[in-house]
């Protein structure tokens, strides 16, 4: 069981370092100058995104996908340290086993995640119809979105009616 | 659910943490099953039945399930 968990590890170490070094190149190519293509580029404070900048319908945008890609490889550089440091001390491995197999934690995330999503659905729903008065382009974001979140429900709950 | 685990914990002298940790759960799934908030699966009401060399229904209370098959209600 432990050694099932631990190549579970190993391989989720691997993914998160093939993120990591994604990003880290991104990274490097975004803030290096020379691949920056315009002054328009350079004046929204590095939003540069190679490709993306281009079709971006503004400036900010890049930033902001930069940003969170930067935030996720954080996160999962620091999921790496704590895998890594599990996999040299037992006592470590054992914890953290026991904190994500823990059937308590488990059911917790079921019942939230199930809800959080019907309230996203609501909430969607909502600002659509609010979004309406003001954006057509929002609306139909807005609704897109609901139904992407209806189906991925709908979707989830055919599964596991047919696999549990 | 009503359970027998605080009294047996401290006929044993264990802590909740130790109990966790023998029984492969974290510390606040034992302080909840202790309280009533969580009902444990049959898988983990046999290792902690187990752990004590008990049977399950040694540990866990199960008369108000009873009860509640009997009026219906389940």
């Amino acid at each position: 069981m432990m050694e099932t968990f631990k190549s579970t590890l190993r391989r989720r170490i691997v993914l998160g370092a093939i993120y990591c070094s994604c990003a880290c190149l991104l990274l490097a190519l975004c803030v290096n100058p020379t691949v920056m293509r315009s002054t328009e580029l350079r004046n929204g404070g590095g939003a540069t995104i190679v490709y993306f900048a281009g079709l971006a319908a503004n400036q900010h945008i890049p930033s902001f996908i930069l940003g969170e890609i930067t935030g996720v490889g954080l996160v999962m550089l620091a999921y790496i340290l704590r895998c890594w440091l599990a996999l040299r001390d037992e006592t470590r491995l054992k914890k953290l086993y026991i904190a994500q197999k823990d059937e308590r934690t488990a059911l917790i995330l079921d019942k939230a995640g199930g809800t959080a999503l019907s309230v996203v659905i609501f909430g969607l729903a909502l600002g659509a119809a609010a979004a309406g008065l003001f954006s057509e382009i929002a609306f139909f974001a807005l609704n897109a979105a609901m139904l992407f979140a209806l189906l991925v429900k709908a979707g989830f709950k055919l599964f596991y009616g047919k696999t549990l | 659910m009503k359970t027998r685990i605080p009294e047996l914990r401290k006929q044993q002298k264990l802590s909740q943490e130790e109990l966790a940790l023998a029984v492969s759960v974290t510390r606040q799934t034992i302080s909840s099953l202790e309280s009533g908030k969580y009902i444990a699966s049959l898988g983990l009401a046999f290792k902690i039945a187990r752990y004590f060399g008990l049977h399950i229904e040694e540990v866990f209370d199960f008369s108000e399930l009873e009860d509640a098959n009997h009026d219906g209600n389940l």
